[in-house]
């Protein structure tokens, strides 16, 4: 008896990872709101570096030790990455205007708030462009065999109307945080 | 950053490209063009000289951190060859103001100059976040490089007429598609970008594989799904039927090549080849470890260059609307092509 029933808990929890634990998941309204002002500290300054030149900054340990830069120019995509090749990041984003120090300042502050990436995409609305940070966070539950998805936080970087808060909200499944700051899950990277 | 910009700073370039080897070669060749000057001075310049070339040699070399992508200069020039100028003629006539009956939701004059914009420049092409596109992209780029005329014929046929044939293939794209093309939402620049939405949907409406099978109609929301996917077989089935190219394949959509060095292949393959590689992006983009790996290919890149380094290679391919140049290591190599394409280059 006690075979069987240790048998049927292995096979349950066998069917429980097979399947991809789908459970319920989501970052807290209560993270945002107890971690709001780092979290908006690493938006602003995401933003003075990247009018300096656009880049994606992503932590690629648990770590928070090695990580890649991708600095793009308006041809060319450049991915430095330390876990690959032991060459200094610093000199290489230099030509770009970055400075390691301020990346060092705001790698810091990521690791604070458990931020594994920052990254720029837009979304565009009747033709207009929508620029957002975002900012991913731990992995999302998506199944064994199905692509990475993370928890991603949305920060808009222009004024959104009500119409169009709406418009995002049920076309992108966001969820409203803030004014202009929304929840996602989502496995876009580039 | 503007490219042309990057690479003329002469302040950067001396600070980053010229190797010690370089700045040694460049001050005995000074020392020889000055020699009356150090004869008659002679031990105060070589002192001077040889201090300098003292100091210089110890700070670049005490310096790995040259960065090493400035070795290889990447960007494109702008210039416009004779192939786009052809394919750009194509469109001159065209009247850009008329909407097709055949294509609702796509506005003639973002089509046309998202049309434009392609043959301009092949490598702004961008697959669309979260899509499945990246074999029609990998695809399309190839065509933009490769016959933009046909590219430009296909495209106004296809917008003009809803139909468009090319060789073997009759591309007729379902209502379903016709109509999805140009509300396609939240995938970056794709959402804006009507011309690739046409081509991608008409093609993947086309041309089906066995992973298609499970869901051959289109649905909303199927541009991420298996609707979109590209096997190897697929792809170079697409290349044939449509550009009529001679192609070879090495690889499946499960086994990587089983030959010795991959790297030997494509490094001989690159100078008279084409080469598209099919890739599992996991080794390709690393991050966060999964629990599985799975070993599969999920990407395809146009290659461009390779280079052997002490660990690793440095890669430049196309891929997402640019092209990109990053480090691999020997063992991400490895694992991360399951299929060479390499198409004969045209004789120019």
């Amino acid at each position: 008896m006690k075979i069987v029933r240790n048998t049927s808990v292995l096979c349950g929890m066998l069917c429980f990872f097979m399947t991809g634990c789908h459970m319920q998941e989501k970052l807290s309204n209560k993270y945002y709101l107890s971690n709001e002002t780092a979290l908006k500290q690493i938006n602003n300054e995401y933003n003075k570096l990247y009018q300096i030149n656009p880049f994606i900054l992503n932590f690629t340990d648990a770590q928070f030790k090695k990580y890649s830069v991708e600095v793009s120019t308006d041809s060319v995509r450049y991915v430095y990455n330390t876990s690959i090749m032991n060459f200094s990041v610093a000199d290489s984003i230099k030509r770009f205007g970055l400075s390691i120090t301020d990346l060092k300042k705001l790698g810091e502050k990521m690791f604070r708030s458990k931020c594994i990436c920052v990254a720029r995409h837009s979304f565009y609305l009747d033709e207009k462009e929508y620029p957002a940070n975002w900012l991913y966070f731990k992995q999302a539950r998506s199944g064994m065999f199905k692509e990475s998805r993370y928890h991603v936080l949305i920060f808009f970087q222009k004024g959104l109307t009500e119409e169009n808060r709406t418009t995002f909200i049920e076309k992108q499944e966001l969820m409203q945080l803030d004014k202009d700051v929304f929840y996602t899950i989502s496995n876009r990277f580039k | 950053m503007n490219e042309n910009q990057l690479y003329n700073n002469p302040v950067l370039l001396i600070e980053n490209v010229i190797s010690y080897k370089e700045w040694l070669r460049y001050y005995i060749y000074l020392l020889i063009k000055n020699i009356d000057l150090l004869y008659r001075k002679f031990f105060l310049a070589s002192f001077f000289a040889g201090s300098i070339i003292f100091v210089n040699v110890k700070i670049i070399r005490a310096s790995p951190l040259r960065d090493p992508y400035l070795i290889a200069c990447v960007h494109d020039t702008g210039n416009i060859t004779s192939l786009q100028q052809s394919a750009l003629t194509v469109l001159n006539g065209m009247d850009t103001s008329i909407a097709s009956p055949f294509w609702p939701n796509v506005k003639p004059g973002k089509f046309y100059n998202n049309v434009t914009e392609n043959i301009k420049n092949p490598n702004i092409l961008y697959q669309g976040g979260m899509t499945n596109f990246c074999g029609y992209a990998a695809f399309a780029n190839f065509m933009l490089l490769r016959d933009p005329e046909r590219y430009a014929h296909l495209m106004l046929d296809l917008y003009r007429t809803g139909v468009a044939s090319s060789n073997s293939t009759h591309l007729k794209p379902s209502a379903a598609v016709r109509k999805a093309a140009g509300t396609l939402f939240g995938k970056g620049p794709l959402d804006i970008n009507y011309a690739d939405q046409v081509l991608f949907l008409s093609l993947a409406d086309h041309f089906k594989g066995y992973m298609n099978v499970f869901n051959l109609k289109y649905d909303e929301g199927d541009e991420d799904n298996l609707w979109a996917s590209t096997t190897l077989a697929k792809f170079n089935r697409m290349m044939k039927q449509i550009l009529a190219v001679k192609l070879y394949a090495r690889g499946s959509d499960l086994l990587r090549p089983m030959f010795m060095s991959r790297y030997r292949y494509i490094k001989r393959k690159l100078p008279e080849n084409d080469v598209i590689l099919y890739v599992n992006s996991h080794f390709l983009n690393p991050s966060f470890k999964r629990f599985i790996t799975l070993r599969v290919p999920t990407h395809y890149i146009h290659l461009y260059s390779i280079e052997k380094r002490k660990k690793g290679f440095i890669i430049t391919y196309w891929d997402y609307g640019l092209k990109t140049q990053q480090a691999v290591t020997q063992k991400m190599f490895d694992k991360l092509i399951f299929g060479i394409i390499c198409i004969k280059k045209n004789k120019q």
